[in-house]
């Protein structure tokens, strides 16, 4: 997710505007001990290599913040080491006990004693004022006001909508209702008082995992990751599958539009020209939502798109070099020789709705977390002189059986308008 | 009567002196029994005579000198083993006896129509209407705008110029080589140039879509980048030059040579690309209106099974791979 983004990164400008409200200040005096700074440390140079909040939720010495936080250490952990610094500018190391890579949570240890542990309470109703804290931009510990806007439909992590000021640095960190209990961890912003929180009853599962194994750190990083990844790409790809989609005219074919509320389409015709001897429309659908993995690495994205071309007055020949020229699909990813192996393709034509396609299947795998692959699938309507007729689809982070379900569930709604 | 053969060789082309009476004097002074135009030649430069045991060679020359095998003459007569080699100045020259065997005659092309491509006005004519007329149509189908006349006629030109200086290269070096312009045939051959990879282009789109598969355009576009233009030169030199077919291919290779080496530099980009790591799915993308293919279209069910098949052992392959590399 972009905005995410914006939060792992520091160079975000700095605009807060905390209100002063007396009831803020005793949360804040309350909380303020139980909130620390996070941050990656360079074993090398001993320098910071980024920042986050986090804060006490259990016991007195463990913390809870952003995966996204601690990730480098997590990817790297020969390179880096986790530190945590209070607000009386003590420092100390953090050993890493357990991820929820889906929901951008991690949960780490302190040696010694930290304070007294946040508790955790459910999402009060909409409107209801909460408190953010944390360390935006390595300036300080503050406080932030804003209110609660609900869950969001649309986001499938079912982020709480925070209109409150979120910025750099304050990642990680606790927001509070106003009886000062943690109900979600600031995980991004898009921005204007647009800022997203990670609901805490997902921390709450974590912490129940770690209880019940007595708080010993996971052992595989990677394979821990790649089953929570797997479970969440399959509940995705389960809950697409059985969704009942709308339906979407292009050209001469009826096919499915949004595959659920968290896939947004647009359209993205190219603006007709005067002298053009062809028609084309153009329409793409995404989730809109990626799982942080590492600054260049991110699964779960879902993006499909339908290209319809034709002409009246083109000769086949003509008509065919334009619509080969769009015939090409590549994956939007920065993924790269040490993360996946190179695409295998497979071919061949198939029958969908009572038309020839030509049809190719690609697929990479992850090398770190096993069994994940990312699908790449393309089909291109043959057999007619002057219509063409594209869709394409790739899948990040998924069983790649999975995939391929749901690709021949949308190809079997396909329907030819005679 | 005994007789040597005085041979000169200038830009490659012999001259033949016959002698018979000896002493024969030469150099570029008009009283000398042969008359060399040569300047780097003395006036008086050489003698060739005869005595009871065979021909002697004796140098006069004081200024650029004669060098005998490549050794330089001294004054005096030497005696000689016909044929030799000699230089007077720059001048090649060898001194041969009467009954050296002549290479066989190059027998001219009897062959009449199609073989006469290379000659006949009509042919030539008809070739290079021909590539102008692919180009164009090539040029026309990849522009799927409403456009004039003019506007493909511009975007021909470029090729069409350059077709023109290859015509005027290749007939320049035949002017010098023959003394023959051979502009027809040298217009036919830069035609070919352009026309046959064009060809072949099409014909590696059309295989690639019928087997599903890229090699075909890759194999056709190999032998138009390595095989088109030393095989038309040969051709050309062999037809029109009449030149032996061992000579012409290795003057054909040697003029290929810069070109082949570029594009050998690309294929091995290419090649080293392919081994290492790409972003990019590799399929084959192309799409053809008259949809003559050897595979027949495959219910859902039974593509996505082979396909997930397929993939499957391929993809596990990579990460085997990748594992041994790791180890």
């Amino acid at each position: 997710m972009l905005i995410r983004l914006f939060i792992a990164t520091l160079f975000f400008t700095y605009h807060a505007s905390v209100l002063a409200d007396t009831n803020t200040a005793s949360l804040y005096a309350d909380a303020e001990q139980s909130v620390y700074q996070i941050r990656v440390i360079n074993k090398e140079t001993g320098k910071k290599s980024s920042i986050g909040s986090g804060f006490i939720v259990s016991k007195d010495n463990i913390l809870a913040t952003n995966y996204h936080v601690v990730s480098q250490y997590v990817n790297n952990p020969d390179v880096y080491v986790l530190e945590y610094l209070s607000n009386t500018k003590e420092t100390g190391k953090l050993e890493l006990l357990d991820l929820d890579i889906v929901h951008d949570l991690a949960v780490v240890k302190a040696s010694k004693r930290m304070g007294k542990p946040l508790e955790i309470d459910v999402i009060p109703e909409k409107g209801a004022r909460l408190f953010s804290l944390g360390n935006p931009l390595d300036l300080g510990f503050s406080i932030v006001a804003g209110t609660n806007n609900g869950i969001m439909k649309q986001d499938e992590d079912g982020n709480v909508l925070f209109s409150g000021s979120l910025n750099a640095g304050m990642s990680g960190g606790p927001t509070l209702n106003e009886a000062g209990k943690v109900i979600g961890i600031n995980v991004a912003t898009a921005g204007n008082n647009i800022s997203f929180l990670v609901p805490a009853d997902y921390l709450k599962i974590v912490l129940k995992r770690l209880e019940e194994n007595n708080f010993s750190p996971i052992k595989d990083r990677f394979s821990h990751s790649s089953s929570q990844l797997r479970t969440s790409s399959s509940k995705m790809l389960t809950k697409l599958a059985s969704n009942n989609w709308g339906q979407a005219a292009i050209g001469r074919f009826i096919v499915p539009a949004e595959l659920d509320k968290s896939v947004r389409c647009w359209d993205a015709s190219r603006r007709p020209k005067k002298d053009d001897l062809f028609r084309s429309f153009y329409t793409r659908c995404s989730n809109e939502d990626d799982i942080y993995l590492s600054d260049h690495l991110s699964m779960g994205s879902i993006n499909y798109e339908y290209l319809w071309l034709d002409s009246k007055k083109l000769n086949p020949a003509r008509f065919y070099r334009r619509y080969e020229r769009l015939n090409s699909s590549a994956l939007d990813s920065r993924a790269g020789k040490r993360d996946v192996t190179n695409f295998a393709c497979h071919t061949g034509f198939t029958r969908v709705a009572e038309q020839n396609f030509k049809t190719t299947l690609c697929r990479r795998d992850y090398l770190k977390y096993k069994h994940l692959s990312d699908i790449l699938f393309t089909t291109a309507l043959v057999g007619h002189d002057k219509k063409g007729f594209i869709f394409n689809m790739d899948i990040t982070g998924t069983e790649a059986k999975a995939a391929t379900h749901l690709f021949q569930k949308m190809l079997e709604a396909f329907k030819w308008r005679k | 009567m005994a007789q040597v053969i005085f041979e000169t060789i200038i830009r490659g082309q012999s001259h033949y002196h016959k002698i018979s009476h000896f002493p024969a004097t030469i150099g570029r002074a008009f009283d000398n029994d042969i008359i060399l135009s040569e300047p780097s030649v003395s006036a008086y430069h050489l003698e060739i005579d005869q005595d009871d045991k065979g021909y002697v060679l004796r140098n006069i020359s004081e200024e650029n000198g004669t060098f005998l095998d490549e050794k330089q003459m001294e004054m005096q007569a030497t005696p000689i083993n016909l044929p030799v080699a000699l230089n007077l100045g720059d001048l090649k020259a060898r001194v041969l006896s009467h009954k050296t065997a002549v290479e066989p005659t190059r027998i001219k092309s009897q062959s009449k129509g199609f073989f006469r491509l290379l000659s006949n006005p009509f042919w030539v004519a008809s070739l290079f209407v021909v590539t102008l007329c692919f180009i164009f149509l090539d040029r026309y189908q990849s522009t799927p705008l409403e456009k004039d006349l003019l506007f493909y006629l511009n975007l021909m030109l470029p090729t069409l110029f350059i077709m023109l200086g290859i015509t005027l290269v290749i007939g320049g070096i035949s002017r010098l080589s023959t003394h023959r312009w051979e502009i027809l045939s040298a217009l036919g051959i830069a035609s070919l140039f352009f026309l046959v990879p064009l060809v072949l282009d099409y014909l590696g789109h059309f295989f690639d879509y019928l087997f599903t598969s890229n090699t075909p355009s890759n194999i056709f576009s190999n032998i138009a980048h390595f095989l088109v233009l030393p095989a038309l030169l040969m051709f050309y030199m062999v037809r029109v030059h009449l030149t032996p077919i061992l000579p012409a291919l290795g003057a054909a290779i040697l003029v290929s040579s810069p070109i082949s080496a570029y594009h050998l530099n690309d294929q091995i980009d290419q090649l080293s690309t392919y081994s290492g790591f790409s972003p990019l799915p590799p399929y084959n993308q192309t799409l053809s209106s008259f949809d003559i293919r050897a595979a027949d279209s495959l219910s859902l069910e039974d593509y996505f099974n082979n396909a997930d098949h397929t993939l499957e052992e391929q993809v596990d392959n990579m990460l085997k791979e990748e594992r041994e590399e790791n180890d």
